[in-house]
């Protein structure tokens, strides 16, 4: 919540009443404290109602307005407050008091409660702005306040202050450039009570979302078994049966939700396989991701495996959607085979794809000469055999290791330390 | 997001849009829709050149939890109430899309729609033949009458 005549958010004040000299109405919003202090009174001939514009940087919510109406010992007893929408041509009256203290607080009546008070050091009297004018205040660009009565004096305003939020309609960069202005000094301007819960969403600016494609078109959920419609959307199949369901209620055959169409066997909702491929991959990739923790998945479809029976089970059309992610591991051969047969098997087969190495397995070396067993003054050679320095030489000449027949070049040959 | 139940996230996500880009002549009371996104005020204008040119309405939205599969509970409130055939003078609206024909596809945005067109297409104002009777007798909740569209043409 910002103060939004603060000088930093560079508001702007103009009134078509004469003020006396040194008390003109620009010192409202001053960033001058002195000056600031002085207040606005109004030229001595002038005479209720005095209207002060306050343009403001950009449409608030309105949360309470502070008027202090004392300037030395001249006051005013009644405020009407007046605010304007962007695009509005006219001002909205958004409340009106008389009153008898120094000053009024009108605040929000949604926010704030005798009992919940803004914050009121100077003990101004409390009063509310109307709240069937909701459509101005929850949005207002220009706020107008009209002096209507004074006691015994000149129309004057001894300061005021303008509280709310940015309102919900403004555009992120709105948002940063206010927040930007404000802590532009390094002076963090915003009031204590504040709700947190503003502040989270402001802040976070980057958010991981999912694709938009991968959201049932009516829950915008991510779903789990994309079902695309004849109408060209795609919905989850949970979504897809609770329309159905509804339809059914009303003894209706199930129909598209977005054309109201009757499905026909030409005409009905198809599995999304490419779609539901891509969800899955992703959920794969993000699932470091905590928000892709609560996403639904399927899972295949729990079934007793019955030894030895090889009567093949009978499969539904919804069991072969649900366990069609599943299919492509097939155990057709059933618990016959051995685990590491099984193993085997799959390994074997083309379908599998390692992705780690196999282990070779490699003979123990000891350190030593392969051909007199020396072992000192060894050289490696890159098939890992290691020669003593003179059988080395004696078989440099083909270039070939006299172990396991493999070529070497003389610039592979290192020096063995054990 | 991460604690918001499916139709409140439906609910934040329409809200979203509706706030963005608004039917020309409605506004939503964002603040009293965030503090509880399951109830919507919304405030309609007359369209001009219509009967009810000048005229502010307001529109309660209840959803249940089981939304967008149910249909929203959508009644005028407020002091002034249209005076049109199809709409009692305690607020209900004799629509159908609002019970039978209501389709998950449907949206805050579409029934705001609907609702002006047929207020803009109204040619006497009158309230319904059996208003005193209906308003005597009703549930309080219009989904629980069982409507009878008989006349499509207003």
């Amino acid at each position: 919540m910002y103060n939004f005549l603060d000088p930093k958010l560079l508001p702007t004040v103009s009134t078509t009443a004469a003020a006396v000299e040194g008390y003109e109405a620009d010192n409202l919003i001053s960033p001058n404290h002195v000056t600031k202090a002085r207040g606005f009174v109004a030229f001595t001939s002038i005479t209720p109602p005095v209207n002060i514009n306050f343009a403001l940087i950009c449409p608030i919510s309105l949360r309470y307005i502070s008027i202090n109406a004392k300037v030395g010992t001249q006051k005013c007893t009644s405020i009407e407050l007046l605010a304007k929408c962007p695009n509005h041509n006219e001002f909205t009256s958004i409340a009106q008091m008389n009153y008898i203290e120094e000053g009024v607080i009108f605040c929000n009546s949604r926010f704030y409660s005798k009992h919940n008070p803004p914050s009121n050091p100077r003990n101004f009297q409390l009063g509310y702005l109307k709240s069937h004018a909701f459509r101005s205040f929850i949005n207002a660009k220009e706020i107008q306040v009209r002096i209507l009565r004074t006691e015994w004096s000149v129309p004057c305003l001894g300061s005021v202050e303008i509280w709310g939020q940015i309102s919900k309609s403004c555009a992120l960069t709105t948002v940063k450039t206010v927040k930007h202005l404000i802590n532009k000094n390094g002076i963090i301007n915003e009031c204590d009570e504040a709700e947190p819960q503003d502040d989270g969403n402001g802040d976070k600016v980057v958010k991981f979302d999912f694709p938009d494609d991968f959201k049932d078109a009516l829950t915008f959920e991510i779903m789990a078994i994309p079902m695309t419609l004849p109408s060209g959307h795609t919905v989850d199949k949970s979504s897809l049966e609770k329309c159905v369901g509804n339809e059914a209620n009303y003894g209706r055959q199930g129909s598209d939700p977005f054309t109201g169409l009757p499905f026909t066997d030409a005409r009905k909702p198809v599995l999304n396989v490419g779609l539901k491929t891509r969800i899955d991959m992703y959920l794969l990739q993000n699932s470091h991701r905590k928000e892709t923790f609560s996403v639904g998945r399927t899972v295949g479809v729990k079934r007793k495996i019955e030894m030895k029976s090889v009567v093949p089970i009978k499969r539904t059309i919804i069991d072969a959607i649900q366990c069609s992610s599943s299919n492509y591991i097939s155990n057709d051969d059933g618990p016959s085979l051995s685990l590491e047969e099984a193993i085997a098997k799959a390994t074997n087969s083309e379908n599998f794809i390692r992705f780690t190495e196999i282990e070779k397995i490699v003979p123990e070396i000891k350190n030593e000469c392969a051909l007199c067993k020396v072992a000192t003054n060894l050289y490696s050679l890159p098939c890992k055999h290691l020669f003593c320095r003179r059988c080395l030489l004696s078989s440099t000449k083909d270039q070939i290791c006299k172990e396991c027949k493999t070529a070497f070049s003389k610039k592979d040959v290192n020096k063995f330390h054990t | 997001m991460a604690g918001l139940s499916p139709s409140e996230r439906r609910l934040q996500k329409e809200l979203m849009s509706l706030m963005k880009e608004p039917p020309p002549g409605v506004v939503v009371d964002v603040d009293l829709a965030e503090q509880n996104i399951l109830q919507w005020i919304i405030q309609m204008e007359g369209v001009s050149g219509t009967l009810y040119e000048g005229e502010q309405f307001q529109l309660q939205f209840k959803f249940s939890r089981k939304y967008p599969f149910d249909s929203p509970e959508v009644t005028f409130i407020g002091a002034n109430i249209p005076v049109h055939p199809h709409v009692y003078s305690n607020g209900h609206i004799c629509l159908s899309i609002l019970t039978d024909d209501w389709s998950p596809a449907l949206s805050v945005q579409s029934v705001c729609l609907s609702i002006v067109s047929m207020l803009s297409s109204c040619k006497e104002k009158k309230r319904p033949p059996d208003n005193a009777f209906y308003v005597k007798t009703c549930n309080k909740n219009p989904k629980k009458t069982k409507w009878w569209y008989h006349d499509d043409s207003v």
